[in-house]
């Protein structure tokens, strides 16, 4: 290997730096919220006073609901909206303007977050909207879809078009091909899909800024009105949870659409 | 436009199907945005929001102020700084990104078959980690009293804390960090479509290592690494967190600077303006992009 | 008997292309009915508008004298085995094979009882409980057959359904569809490229090329008396000899084989069988498969004799190509009935006869 022309000295180590430049800032925040004390040089002991600290005040435990409610919603709406998208797009012929309908449906990735952030603010207030929990949601549906929409219809596209004409052929309609065929094979997919949209919609601080009212807090916006204040090791534990919960469900969610593959 | 009279059963479920998605990206993003259009030619209200009388004055703003005794326009370069910060943050942290990126990327692109997909998700699962609290992380360890400092000190390799927070490398650091995947991912397709033998045939015409890596290697996986700039490079000029939190609001960028107009100093059309600007400053940048791939396709 | 399935001037038109031109035909309840032809023949496509995946362009498909040609595929009492099976993955065996009766609405026990039976049928009741992927390739056929025989269709389609397997297995399964076929009674309609195939499992072959219907028959009759220079040669293989019509008769016709170049002279007169239109003239081609013809060691009194230009030794025959006196090659295939038996070598004059009952003169 090492003198194959293929091989270029340095890849690893930079491979290995940048793991570790990844990975680094995540590890030590995490470790330090465990530690009993405000010091950054001395460790006191292993402790979880900080966790409980933080979600024993009123105002966390209330962001903590909001942000999961929404999270809920927003990733299950938006799944079932690209779910749709997909069947309509990938189920048969292609259509005429499909290249129009993905372009739609994926620009919520291509514009910066601070002008979909602002453009919702001035829509809301203009058709007159209380702005507040229902303005999140409805905003965080928006930018979901093109992330439940890419694994949900990655995987219809694996699915051959004759499992449908063998449920067909088999006396199914429409609805119980769908139902009975393709649904079960596309599930991974949809699985897939809904974490990445849970997780994006937990993730935003910049819309839900925005176009949040009074008393409908994030957890991303409590975090970042605590920081105010400063760096505490409650902010490190919340964010650590945080953490965690986008590891594991991105893990799933990629293991998810990994075993699937080896069944096609 | 299409005729839904002329479609057939199955297309009008089709499209049926697809109407939803359309409806919510275009009611609640494609209006906004053109609300924001709009807004950018109005004056703005006393308590935020918008008069409605058309005006080019957020645009005039963007270059020019009004002397507060004579009423005179008078050039000022203020926001001009603004953007010509996010566009040298945004070029430093492309840069950046691109020099361990490449290589990252030809290492994973060079794995066996069945371990690259692992690697790729070791790469990935920290875009998926919010952006805030990685920011957050990252200034933790950067500030004075973070633990870089310390262990610099402990090391004694430094006798009082490098000041790296709310600095411009701080913001460039943390755009770094915040869009590296961005960079890896496109640059490994390109990688992974890349026939490896073509190195050895260069090889074989007296090509060096190096030779045949700017002369074989970049040509063929050029439109993975232009991809891959774009994609840390739109979303670091239009960024928010990372200069306001890592530049401790001493370092805006355009993000910052529409916030404000919403926010503190409310003037919506001037956040419009500069929100239309940024859009197509983007837009710009793809079409540049879009018409280099053509030639070359050509 | 009475007609399955009653295809009246039947054509597919994609955009330009016209898949399938003015096809008429019937076939019989309970035959074994095989569409054969090369790749883009047609034959899929008619599969096709049997099953109810496409709708046809023009034209009338009854079936037991209903017209089912606007019914979609989920209404027609029709079932597919699919060339690549589209065994549902999610599904076990059990729950494949019960697909067709659930959708149909079937109380559950009948559905097991009957899904038992046909697995009973196609001898996998021990893999009940698997998954398709967990099966070989022979299994997951047998698999797809069950779930297409369960509901008791009054038509099985069969899209080139052994195409995926080696070549043992594909024998074995030639056998058993066709004793599955016999037990069952239910009309098999089977599309193939493989003549072989063809001829070994089918009550009639209908030979397809281009849209068109070149010839429907039994496979004595399409192997035999081949009605034009297509299916004769796709058929098995033949030596097709340019002919002279000199007289025709009710049956038969004195032709002689046409030389190549004036080198060479045109041959004797002979009289061979004939089937159908024949024009007098340089019009027509005789076709001799190789097997029926004789080679044999240069004597005085033949009407046709060549020099050997190969000699292949295959195990069970031995292949020669020759050249006639006439200038024109000759395929022949002489089985090795004994070890000793001579073979003839490259350069060899020899002897070269045929029954005149067994050539047939078709249409150049």
């Amino acid at each position: 290997m090492k003198h194959s022309i293929s091989y270029y000295p340095g890849t690893k180590p930079i491979t290995i730096l940048c793991l570790f430049i990844l990975y680094t800032p995540l590890i030590v925040i995490s470790l330090y919220s465990f530690n009993s004390l405000r010091s950054i040089t001395t460790w006191g002991e292993f402790t979880f006073d900080w966790y409980i600290k933080a979600f024993s005040n009123p105002a966390i435990q209330n962001a903590t609901m909001n942000s999961l409610l929404i999270a809920v919603l927003a990733s299950s709406i938006a799944t079932l909206i690209a779910l749709a998208a997909a069947m309509g797009m990938l189920r048969g012929a292609p259509l005429r303007k499909q290249k129009i309908v993905v372009g739609v449906i994926n620009l919520p990735l291509l514009l910066p977050e601070i002008v979909v952030a602002v453009a919702s603010l001035i829509f809301f207030i203009a058709i007159d909207m209380t702005l507040g929990l229902g303005t999140i949601l409805l905003a965080h549906i928006v930018f979901c879809i093109p992330f439940a929409y890419l694994p949900i219809s990655t995987r219809l596209k694996d699915i051959k078009q004759s499992f449908d004409e063998a449920a067909y052929d088999l006396y199914a309609s429409r609805w119980q091909a769908f139902r009975h065929v393709t649904l079960p094979m596309a599930m991974p997919g949809i699985v897939s899909g809904l974490m990445l949209a849970f997780v994006v919609s937990l993730d935003d601080f910049i819309v839900a800024n925005m176009v949040a009212g009074p008393g409908s807090s994030t957890l991303p916006m409590t975090i970042y009105s605590m920081l105010r204040i400063g760096l505490t090791p409650e902010i490190n534990a919340i964010s650590t949870i945080l953490l965690l919960i986008s590891i594991l469900f991105v893990t799933a969610s990629w293991w998810c659409n990994r075993s699937s593959k080896s069944t096609t | 436009m299409l005729n839904i009279f002329k479609l057939s059963k199955e297309e009008k479920v089709r499209y049926g199907l697809i109407s939803p998605s359309m409806l919510m990206i275009g009611f609640f993003l494609l209006i906004p945005i053109s609300i924001v259009f709009v807004y950018s030619f109005l004056q703005p209200g006393t308590y935020g929001g918008v008069e409605w009388v058309f005006s080019l004055d957020a645009y005039k703003q963007f270059l020019f102020q009004e002397d507060f005794l004579t009423e005179e326009l008078q050039f000022t370069s203020a926001y001009l700084e603004i953007f010509g910060r996010s566009f040298l943050q945004a070029a430093i942290a492309t840069l950046l990104c691109f020099m361990i990126g490449f290589p990252t990327a030809y290492f994973i692109a060079t794995r066996p078959a069945n371990t690259q997909s692992l690697w790729l998700f070791a790469i990935t699962i920290p875009y998926w980690v919010n952006l805030l609290v990685r920011t957050i992380a990252m200034l933790f360890i950067i500030r004075d009293q973070g633990p870089l400092n310390e262990f610099l000190m402990y090391l004694d390799w430094i006798d009082t804390p490098i000041k790296l927070a709310y600095t411009p490398f701080a913001v460039s650091l943390g755009l770094f960090y915040s869009f590296l995947p961005f960079m890896v991912l496109p640059i490994y397709t390109a990688l992974s479509r890349f026939d490896m033998s073509l190195l050895t045939a260069a090889h074989d015409l007296y090509a060096s290592r190096w030779a045949a890596l700017k002369n074989v290697l970049i040509p063929s996986v050029s439109n993975g690494i232009y991809a891959g700039c774009l994609l840390v490079f739109i979303p670091s000029i239009g960024s928010f967190i990372a200069p306001d939190l890592l530049g401790g609001g001493k370092q805006l960028m355009i993000g910052n600077l529409i916030a404000l107009q919403f926010q503190g100093s409310r003037n919506w059309p001037f956040g419009a303006a500069i929100a239309i600007i940024l859009l197509t400053i983007i837009l710009i940048t793809l079409l540049i992009f879009s018409l280099r791939k053509k030639g070359e396709q050509q | 008997m009475t007609t399955a399935i009653s295809l009246k001037s039947v054509t597919k038109k994609f955009k330009d292309f016209q898949a399938l031109n003015e096809i008429s035909f019937d076939i019989q309840e309970g035959e074994f009915f095989t569409l054969l032809g090369p790749s883009g023949c047609g034959k899929t496509t008619l599969l096709r508008l049997l099953g109810g995946f496409e709708q046809t362009s023009t034209g009338v498909i009854e079936l037991f004298d209903e017209k089912i040609e606007n019914l979609p595929a989920n209404k027609r009492p029709i079932n597919t085995v699919f060339q690549h099976y589209s065994l549902f993955p999610h599904l076990t065996v059990h729950e494949n094979v019960q697909f067709g009766l659930k959708m149909q609405g079937v109380a559950k026990a009948e559905r097991v009882k009957r899904a038992d039976e046909m697995l009973a049928l196609v001898q996998l009741e021990k893999f009940a409980d698997r998954k398709p992927n967990q099966l070989s390739g022979g299994q997951q056929q047998r698999v797809a057959l069950a779930r297409a025989l369960a509901p008791r269709p009054k038509l099985l389609l069969l899209d080139e359904p052994l195409s995926a397997l080696d070549l043992k297995l594909r024998q074995n399964m030639r056998l058993e569809l066709k004793k599955i076929q016999q037990q069952t009674g239910i009309t098999f309609v089977f599309v193939t490229h493989d003549q072989e195939e063809a001829l070994t499992m089918s009550d009639r072959i209908a030979v397809m090329s281009a849209g068109h219907l070149q010839q429907l028959g039994t496979p004595s009759e399409i192997y035999e008396e081949p009605v034009n220079e297509f299916v004769a040669d796709f058929i098995g293989e033949t030596n097709l000899l340019n002919v002279n019509v000199l007289k025709k008769g009710e049956h038969s016709a004195d032709v002689t084989i046409q030389a190549y170049d004036t080198e060479h002279h045109d041959s004797a007169v002979i009289q061979v069988p004939y089937f159908n239109r024949l024009f007098l003239g340089p019009t027509a081609k005789l076709s001799i498969r190789p097997e029926r013809i004789t080679i044999g060691p240069l004597t005085g009194e033949t009407p046709l004799t060549a020099i050997v230009e190969q000699s292949i030794y295959m195990g069970t025959d031995t292949q020669y190509i020759v050249t006639l006196n006439t200038g024109c090659e000759l395929l022949i295939r002489s089985q090795n009935i004994t070890s000793e038996k001579k073979t003839f070598e490259q350069g060899d004059k020899v002897n070269i006869s045929f029954d005149l009952s067994t050539a047939r003169l078709i249409r150049g």
